[in-house]
């Protein structure tokens, strides 16, 4: 098993390295300079000299390997430089925003394990008959539609035409139902089908013929067998799909104006407010990597045959 | 070919509308970025058939000439991806040595982000307009072929008829165009099939959060992202480029879906559900 | 003596084939007796197993005939009932030993669900009878703590058969059991299953393409070509002496060890056409006579013993 992680965690690492050196190329080859842009915010035309001399402020000067030592060396003290546009540091705002969005992402992840595990399995024991046929259709659209379609009917619906649950205002529950449903709706129905696959595959394995030969009941065999194996696969693809909602996270919290690091990225984007748009990019790196290092784990501590190294993974 | 009735219903679906779009000048005569303050947000029938938005521009016309820039983009992104991947795929496959290695980290690097945060990036740099959606979504997608063609590259290159076709003199070109790549034609498009709409999906989402298509070029994300703030007084600027899209995705999942159970000659055709879970996992990344 | 098994005019015809899988079948097995059923591959041996076990998959299109065990119809039967006779009535050891026991199970886990469902132990005791069964198939009783890709295939065949010692069947169908072992292991198992008769006064039906294996230890054999008896009688009679062409054929296939290098291996002739009629044997039948093709021959007691069906030889 140590070796199993500690591949893993390498190559995780190297990619924390890449992505690394992305970010810091795109602030360094963005349009524009970065000095007049934050010049050009007082509104004067700024002369050649204070441009220079913001270039020195900003450390524009110097060589590439050296801003880029700098640059990792105060990224890792949290330190993403202060926003053009406001002249904040963007760390006191990523403060004040990543609480927003993994309030919903959490909450999204955990709407989609609650609603996807017991559909899935439904479906899979109901193969054919008509409960999964009806949950395989409702899946196969939240699939193919994209999700802030969802995102504009449940605000339409419950929002504008009932009133029911609010669009703005304070960060309470009734206000986080919508974007959690919305940005939960595609994953789960992508789970269903997931789930509901894994297990039909684990069915027609021969354990399964041997437990049914010796008259156990399909509880047990269910239960006692066929979910754990099953579950392998879909942790496998757990990585994934937090990344998937963490991208999806900013189109819901654009579409229901949920102050978090989605939105923060919009604004800044069309602001081009460069280090915002570095912070944020290196953060979901690292928040990526981090969610594939525990599914990793996870995996192992499931799966024996990761864990004792042996045996092919089927 | 045996055609099952998932794929020529979402056929049916996309060519329907791929004909609204080519005929748009025909059943529009409006043109869809003339504005006129006096007719905004007339509701559908009053003025036009879909009624106008909020800056009175004809809905039915922004909806027609918005399947010209939705799908035609669409497929552009989906063209340009499909020959970037399956290109650099099969020469990493092939070839391996540097160039494998510099292929392979580049896509390892690049599938650290979702799919959307990665296009996302690139719009961050590039600054929002439709043209560098296109290409951040590009960026994005080409992977999954790359990935697709170099693993089923590896395998083919080990099979016995390339080396035969290695053994009677051949050269590395013939071998890739003549071996090679007919055995990869059938995966990718099953997966190109299914990735279309992932692209629309991306593309409608990127134009929604206003970083795509700007206005007034007629997109539905577009449109969706200026009716967002109309949904209580004018719906219906919601409504139509919403189904439109809907529309159109559902044509591509479905023929997406009838394809792949077709090429994988699943005898129970893909009514089996399973290909369901599969196809998931393999478009990878659907976001929102 | 009452047979334990009959199985009475036997058919299963799957979806879209134009001939049934198991066709017309009928054999009988008297208690603690072993028949043999040898055939080439999708002759519908399998599938006569998983009829009689009453597992049919989702593309069976019709069954016909009886089943009857112990005078108990099968065919039809409930599953809760079936459940019931499964594993303690009738077991079944399958051919892939590699994929029917759990992979992410231990050895012993999977011992202590069968027993403690179908009799009743608890976990310790379930452990004490497990160590039990091991050592009576020559297992060290550490497997228990292992998992089955860690065991080897021959280990992890003898493990199916201490499975199917612990709930003593009356009847135990064994499907090409030795078939995916080495030469060395195939004695060791088959002694393994005499054990198992000899211990628990069980019926086997042994399916095997394996001729060696089914004239070590059957009592009586069944000769089956495209889902049809076509031979059946006492073991030394259909062996020493057989009648019908397809088993002399299939006899003759067998490589001698003091066979002279020079001579050629038997072959029987692939069969030019689709069947259309007659006897299924016919298009590669040496001995063919016109009538062969015109109608099918019925199981009729052949002349030197035993059942044939075949126009010429009868």
């Amino acid at each position: 098993m140590p070796g199993y992680l500690i591949k893993k965690l390498g190559r995780l690492l190297l990619v924390l390295i890449g992505v690394s050196l992305i970010a810091f190329g795109m602030t360094h080859w963005i349009q524009g300079n970065p000095a007049e842009l934050v010049l050009a915010q007082t509104g004067v035309d700024p002369t050649q000299e204070e441009i220079e001399r913001m270039e020195h402020q900003l450390g524009l000067d110097r060589s590439l390997p050296e801003q880029y030592l700098t640059w990792i060396e105060k990224v890792l003290q949290g330190d993403f430089g202060t926003s053009y546009i406001t002249g904040v540091p963007v760390k006191e705002e990523l403060a004040y925003r990543v609480p927003a969005t993994l309030k919903l992402t959490i909450g999204a992840f955990l709407v989609t394990l609650g609603l996807a595990v017991p559909l899935g399995i439904w479906s899979a024991v109901q193969k054919d008959k008509l409960p999964d046929v009806l949950t395989r259709g409702a899946a196969s659209m939240g699939l193919a539609v994209p999700g802030f379609i969802w995102g504009l009917l449940l605000c339409y619906w419950f929002s504008v035409r009932l009133g029911l649950l609010p669009m703005t205002g304070e960060q309470t529950f009734a206000r986080l139902v919508l974007p959690v449903l919305t940005l939960s709706l595609p994953l789960t129905s992508r789970y269903i089908c997931v789930i509901r696959g894994c297990i039909l595959e684990q069915l027609e394995e021969g354990y399964v013929f041997l437990l049914r030969s010796k008259g156990l009941r399909e509880r047990t065999i269910l239960w006692g067998n066929v979910l754990k194996n099953a579950a392998v696969p879909v942790v496998s693809l757990l990585g994934l799909s937090l990344g998937s909602l963490l991208g999806g996270s900013v189109v819901v919290e654009s579409l229901f104006s949920w102050p978090g690091l989605g939105s923060y990225l919009i604004t800044s984007i069309n602001n081009r407010d460069y280090p915002v748009i570095t912070a944020y990019v290196l953060l979901m790196a690292v928040a990526f990597v981090l969610i594939n290092g525990l599914a990793d784990l996870l995996l192992c501590l499931l799966d024996p045959r990761i864990r004792l190294g042996g045996g092919r993974q089927t | 070919m045996r055609w099952n009735w998932k794929m020529a219903l979402g056929l049916g679906m996309i060519g329907a509308l791929a004909l609204l779009g080519i005929l748009a000048p025909l059943l529009s005569h409006a043109d869809p970025a003339a504005t006129d303050l006096m007719l905004r947000l007339k509701p559908p029938g009053t003025v036009g058939l879909l009624g106008t938005d909020h800056l009175g521009r004809d809905m039915l016309a922004r909806v027609l000439y918005g399947t010209r820039c939705s799908m035609g983009v669409s497929f552009l992104i989906l063209g340009v991806s499909v020959l970037t991947g399956t290109l650099l795929g099969l020469l990493s496959g092939y070839f391996g040595g540097m160039a494998d290695g510099a292929i392979s980290s580049v896509m390892e690097v690049l599938l650290a982000f979702p799919g959307l945060i990665l296009s996302l990036t690139v719009v961050g740099i590039l600054g929002p307009g439709l043209w560098h959606t296109v290409w951040a979504i590009c960026l994005t997608s080409w992977i999954g072929y790359a990935r697709l063609v170099r693993g089923m590259t590896l395998t083919l290159r080990e099979k016995e008829f390339v080396k035969a076709a290695v053994l009677g003199g051949c050269s590395h070109w013939a071998i890739l165009g003549r071996h090679i790549l007919p055995n990869l034609l059938g995966n990718v498009a099953i997966y190109a099939a299914a990735n279309v709409g992932s692209i629309t999906a991306q593309l409608a989402s990127l134009s929604f959060l206003g970083l795509g298509a700007q206005p007034p070029t007629p997109e539905w994300g577009a449109m969706l992202n200026e009716a967002k703030g109309f949904l209580s007084v004018a719906p219906w600027m919601a409504i139509f480029p919403g189904v439109a899209l809907v529309w159109m995705a559902c044509g591509f999942h479905l023929f997406g879906d009838g394809l792949a159970g077709l090429l994988r000659q699943d005898p129970q055709g893909s009514s089996d559900g399973k290909e369901c879970g599969k196809g998931g996992a393999f478009t990878g990344g659907r976001t929102l | 003596m009452e047979p334990l098994l009959v199985v009475e005019h036997f058919s299963v015809q799957y979806q879209r084939m134009d001939r049934p899988a198991v066709d017309d079948v009928s054999l009988s097995l008297n208690p603690g007796q072993v028949l043999g059923v040898v055939g080439e591959s999708g002759c519908g041996k399998t599938t006569l197993i998983k009829g009689i076990l009453g597992f049919f998959p989702h593309c069976v299109a019709g069954v016909a005939g009886s089943v009857r065990l112990e005078g108990k119809e099968l065919l039809g039967l409930p599953d809760k009932e079936r459940r019931n006779l499964l594993g303690t009535s009738m077991d079944v050891i399958a051919q892939d030993s590699g994929t029917s026991l759990n992979p992410m199970k231990r050895i012993g886990k999977q011992f202590s669900q069968i027993l403690g469902e179908k009799l009743g132990l608890s976990y310790q005791s379930s452990m004490i009878y497990a160590r039990e069964l091991l050592a009576r198939v020559n297992c060290p009783k550490e497997l228990l703590n292992r998992f089955p890709f860690q065991l080897s295939g021959g280990q992890r065949q003898r493990v199916l058969i201490a499975l199917a010692f612990a709930l003593r069947p009356k009847l135990l169908l064994a499907d090409e059991p030795t078939s995916a072992l080495d030469v060395t292991v195939q004695g060791q198992v088959l002694r393994e299953l005499e054990l198992l008769r000899r211990d628990c006064k069980s019926a086997i039906l042994l399916i095997s393409h394996n001729l060696g294996a089914v004239s070590r230890i059957a009592d009586q054999v069944a000769v089956m070509y495209q889902g049809q008896v076509v031979e059946y009688g006492e073991t030394h009679q259909v062996m020493d002496t057989p009648s019908h062409p397809y088993t002399k054929g299939l006899i003759a296939c067998v490589p001698s060890l003091s066979l002279p290098k020079s001579q050629r291996l038997y072959n029987i002739p692939q069969g030019g056409k689709e069947w259309e009629g007659g006897c299924r044997f016919a298009s590669r039948c040496p001995e063919r006579i016109p009538d062969c093709q015109r109608q099918a021959p019925q199981l009729r007691p052949g002349k030197k013993g035993g059942l044939v069906a075949c126009h010429c030889c009868g």
